[in-house]
């Protein structure tokens, strides 16, 4: 256990600004919290501040939820001696990660902290990592860093949406215009984690292949709707597929089936046999899908759906 | 083409075998300096590179049948996997995804697993055995594997019902030109046009170098097989793509005539699960995992099947047009009975020339030869 000694103090605000770090062992993010603020507004601080050779451990969020309450004047602090800063920075995860997951950015943001405390990146890997609730690895470690390249707008959205680190470090692999250009859309058509990451996958792909910037592509896209957007970064990253479904609707549709007979390709076209079907509840509606399907088999337009395969 | 191994690990049961020092000869003799040489104990972890090669003694089943794809037309391919991992860098390569290891290893005592072969041969008579030992390696790239290969090839040459395939994209085979083959081992190279094979198989011999090989194969009593698999399909321009593959032909019809060679096949490029995410990490200046792919029931992605087809299709006209009657067998590799029928209008057991391949039948053709 980290020995310690602790002291309580009530220490005037503007003396607390002026005397302690509160950027070196910052990691909590983002720092707006409503519930805090409410609560500091009806109770004032519940928790003194947590500090350690004049640097903040602990209440980041706590004091900046006080820059909107200036009429609190003097904060309750409590200092540690004893311990040096790896020491306190250890003290102030485990504090945050005793009752919470720490999010992507702020996973990315300790790690920021210990190459500030001049950390090796191989203690980071294996002794820091788990830690953070991370499995100790070199490469992880690397890309927790690369996720700092995000502009703000995108790190607020992924320490709340919680997406798939992969998802994230597509984004942060994007340059600021492009970030900007495509969070723009994203708050504007609300796309959620698995559209984002669709929509991200294939405008890379896409912007590979034809070697153009994602930012020229995004600004040739029409901004309908969530789907539409969508549905064209799609067409454009697998137009042979989208071709196969287009004529196999069109065809489908001039086999003037019932509704209650449902046609099916193989799955991405790969196999040599259609799937069908049909629900009934009486012999007569038996009769009349039989009928029908006995009636397509006639057509040119299923020869059609039996080439695309 | 650079297929320097600076380290040799060898684990202790086969270290004093005639096998392993011929191997260590042959590296250092090539490559002009001796590989610093440790001794391990059987089984034990190798960690390292392509620079590293293990020699080790032989454990399980080595000749097995092709475990070909799910859904696929099976060509009744055997392989002898004594060798394990590659030299070269190519960008679309399964092992990079496959293999657990990058270190290059090979199996020393091959005497009671080559000696179970030819027993199965003699047991089987009127079965011929297409052997491979390229699966999951480039059966000519490592000169250490001179000496073995040497053997394969002595052994086969005096089994009628046999056939060995030797794969590559070296132009390492000088070491074989003063054996007999009898007509019974195949050279086959992977081939791809120069300007994509510059890009996506870095280290390799060129294709022209691979060619030049082939005609002194030939020329020695060896018959050559081409693989034109994977198809590589980097951009959406159908008139690039068909110009680079009807010159690739064109070099490979000048080096050798369409009759000395045992068989063409063609695949698709297919990616195994990884290997995108891999390629794309590792070969940043290749094209070919950004193409449009879909996944199959095997779980590999493939080009799209009308893709798929229109490549079969055209390489398989253009080699009809440049052979004329004497077009050699041309297959299709881990493909399904559809697309056989979408590309070449029939399955291989309809055509007279692919029988032998996909029958398990002895076919004179082949087995027969000088």
């Amino acid at each position: 256990m980290l020995a310690q000694e602790r002291h309580l103090s009530f220490v005037d605000r503007a003396e607390f600004d002026r005397q302690v770090d509160r950027h070196l062992l910052a990691f909590s993010f983002p720092l707006e919290h409503a519930m805090l603020r409410e609560s500091i507004a009806r109770c004032g601080l519940a928790q003194p501040l947590l500090v350690c050779r004049n640097v903040l451990v602990c209440g980041h969020r706590r004091l900046f939820a006080l820059t909107k309450h200036p009429e609190i004047t003097k904060i309750p602090v409590l200092s540690l001696s004893g311990l040096t800063l790896p020491e306190a920075f250890e003290l102030a995860l485990a504090e945050n990660t005793a009752t919470r997951t720490l999010n992507l950015l702020e996973r990315a943001r300790a790690i920021a902290c210990l190459s500030r405390l001049q950390v090796s990146e191989n203690e980071m890997a294996q002794t820091w990592l788990p830690r953070l609730g991370s499995k100790p690895s070199n490469v992880l470690q690397a890309q927790y860093r690369d996720l700092l390249r995000l502009n703000e707008d995108w790190q607020i959205w992924v320490a709340q949406e919680n997406p798939h680190l992969k998802t994230a470090l597509l984004l942060a692999g994007l340059d600021r215009d492009t970030q900007a250009s495509l969070f723009s859309i994203t708050s504007q058509f609300h796309f959620g984690i698995n559209r984002l990451d669709e929509i991200l996958q294939n405008l890379k792909m896409i912007a590979k292949r034809e070697t153009r910037s994602i930012q020229a592509i995004l600004e040739e896209i029409p901004l309908q709707n969530a789907e539409a957007i969508r549905s064209l970064i799609h067409r454009r990253a697998f137009p042979t597929l989208t071709g196969m479904e287009e004529k196999f609707a069109l065809a489908s549709k001039n086999l003037a089936l019932p509704s209650s007979i449902d046609l099916r390709p193989p799955q991405h076209f790969e196999g040599d046999r259609l799937d069908i079907h049909f629900q009934f509840g009486s012999p007569d509606e038996l009769k009349k899908a039989a009928q029908k399907l006995l009636d397509s088999a006639e057509k040119s337009d299923l020869k059609d759906l039996l080439e695309l395969l | 083409m650079n297929a320097a191994i600076s380290e040799i690990l060898i684990e202790d049961s086969i270290q004093d075998h005639p096998w392993t020092k011929a191997a260590i000869q042959a590296q250092t003799r090539h490559q002009g300096f001796t590989p610093t040489l440790s001794v391990i104990a059987e089984k034990q972890k190798v960690e390292g590179g392509k620079q590293t090669l293990l020699l080790q003694k032989s454990r399980g089943e080595l000749f097995h049948p092709c475990p070909g794809t799910q859904g696929a037309v099976c060509c009744n391919y055997f392989v002898f996997d004594f060798l394990s991992g590659c030299p070269f860098h190519c960008s679309y390569c399964y092992l990079n995804a496959y293999l657990s290891q990058t270190s290059l290893s090979m199996q020393i005592n091959l005497e009671d697993p080559v000696g179970r072969l030819v027993e199965r041969f003699r047991r089987e008579p009127q079965h011929l055995f297409r052997v491979g030992t390229g699966e999951i390696a480039d059966s000519l790239a490592l000169p250490a594997s001179d000496p073995l290969n040497r053997y394969l090839v002595e052994t086969f040459a005096n089994e009628p019902n046999t056939q060995l395939e030797l794969k590559t994209k070296s132009s390492r085979i000088d070491p074989l030109l003063d054996l007999n083959p009898k007509g019974r081992v195949v050279i086959s190279w992977s081939m791809s046009p120069p300007s994509l094979s510059q890009v996506e198989e870095q280290d390799t011999a060129t294709p022209y170098e691979r060619l030049q090989a082939a005609r002194k194969v030939y020329a020695c009593g060896y018959r050559v097989g081409f693989h034109l698999d994977p198809l590589l399909f980097a951009h959406p321009d159908w008139t690039c793509w068909e110009r680079d593959y009807e010159e690739l032909l064109q070099m490979i019809f000048q080096a050798v005539p369409p009759q000395a060679i045992a068989w063409i096949s063609l695949g698709g490029l297919r990616l195994i699960k990884g290997l995108r995410e891999s390629m794309m990490k590792n070969f940043p200046d290749s094209l070919l995992a950004y193409a449009e792919m879909l996944p199959g029931s095997d779980g590999k992605l493939r080009y799209p099947k009308p893709i798929r087809k229109r490549m079969f299709q055209t390489v398989k006209n253009m080699i009809d047009e440049m052979t004329q009657e004497k077009a050699p067998p041309v297959y299709l590799c881990m493909e399904n009975r559809e697309v056989w029928r979408g590309s070449f209008g029939n399955t291989p057991e309809q055509k007279s020339n692919l029988r032998p391949l996909f029958n398990h039948a002895l076919p004179k053709t082949i087995a027969l030869l000088p």
